[in-house]
């Protein structure tokens, strides 16, 4: 991705889309957007020639890019069989684990808990899956001021930048010690992740409900349903299935080490 | 004729099945459904062949849970199920 940004406020903004994960994969293509502009008169955003918009503030212009560059590398991604999926990956001691849940079930809560935890967090908010194996969608982890109260080993996170007046943290391992690495490879555990009130808890899941929420929170772009039910069911063939209620309590990201610290390498 | 009187219960040829750990999971595109089946469900629409009647079908599904008892009225609640969720021709 190569985004030409001529405002300094704009390209401070724009900036934040950047993140140094490393990708197993190489770039299957370019995108080459620009922004012409100032905070005065307004932004101007291209994806080659093509005009995308006209938008007031380099917040709009970020929201703008991420969307074209998002949208079409997950189009890429579907047409080569990838399903998109909500949800969250770590690893830990060589171990994969999937979180799938929707807005607000506490994935970015729990990625940097498991961050705290000495897991290698891949991504908070989206992967892609085909035939059991998955790769994370890259993006600055998006930390919500409850992330803090709730993790409070994450002071360190609060630093990152914010976007615009939000008080959302875009938050990039890489810039606070942590490694950060998107592989394409088999899960070991998928869970599916759910806010309870009660004590965090982790319990073994059926197939059934793993493949009913994978397909929920699924976003299909050009691919039919019954590929997304096929991708759902292998992914739930694939790995141990969980189901993982996080509670106010915190505990959740101990549960998910605890789970993969039970599991000697194989 | 009589082919036809004896056909038993036949899943319909249009499914996409797929296989998890528990059970089944079945999508029907032309309704646009998910069926989630348990492996006892899996196991009774997978003797819908067309070939096995409702006894044969229990039959093999007591042998196959190893149950005392052929059960009969649990296949036949699972086998009007299959139909009513229209997964049967």
């Amino acid at each position: 991705m190569h985004v030409k940004v001529d405002d300094r406020a704009a390209f401070d903004v724009i900036g934040l889309m950047a993140q140094r994960a490393s990708h197993e994969i190489a770039p299957l293509a370019e995108v080459r957007i620009t922004v012409l502009g100032s905070a005065r008169i307004g932004f101007d955003v291209f994806d080659g020639a093509d005009h995308l918009a006209a938008v007031g503030t380099p917040e709009e212009a970020l929201d703008c890019v991420f969307a074209r560059v998002y949208r079409r590398a997950v189009e890429l991604a579907s047409l080569k069989g990838w399903l998109r999926v909500h949800g969250a990956v770590a690893g830990a001691d060589g171990h994969r684990v999937a979180v799938v849940g929707p807005a607000g079930a506490g994935k970015t809560t729990l990625a940097v808990g498991l961050l705290c935890e000495g897991a290698a967090v891949e991504v908070d908010e989206s992967f892609v899956i085909r035939d059991g194996e998955v790769m994370g969608v890259a993006r600055r982890l998006h930390a919500q001021p409850g992330t803090f109260e709730l993790v409070t080993s994450a002071s360190w996170a609060a630093d990152a930048p914010a976007f615009g007046r939000s008080p959302v943290r875009l938050v990039d391992p890489t810039e606070h010690g942590f490694p950060w690495a998107l592989p394409r490879a088999p899960i070991e555990h998928v869970m599916v992740l759910r806010r309870t009130e009660g004590p965090s808890r982790m319990e073994p899941a059926p197939a059934a409900l793993v493949v009913q929420e994978v397909i929920r929170q699924a976003f299909p772009v050009l691919e039919p349903r019954r590929v997304a039910v096929r991708q759902a069911a292998n992914l739930a063939s694939s790995a141990h299935c969980h189901s993982l209620h996080a509670g106010p309590d915190g505990r959740a990201p101990r549960l998910v080490m605890d789970l993969v610290d039970a599991r000697p390498v194989s | 004729m009589s082919q036809l009187q004896s056909a038993g219960p036949r899943a319909r040829a249009d499914l996409e099945v797929n296989e998890v750990p528990d059970g089944l999971v079945i999508y029907d595109e032309a309704r646009d459904q998910v069926h989630y089946l348990n492996h006892t469900a899996s196991l009774i629409f997978c003797l819908c062949t067309g070939d096995n009647d409702e006894p044969t079908i229990a039959e093999q599904v007591g042998k196959g849970f190893a149950l005392d008892r052929v059960p009969t009225s649990e296949t036949a609640q699972c086998l009007a199920d299959l139909r009513r969720e229209g997964l049967l021709d």
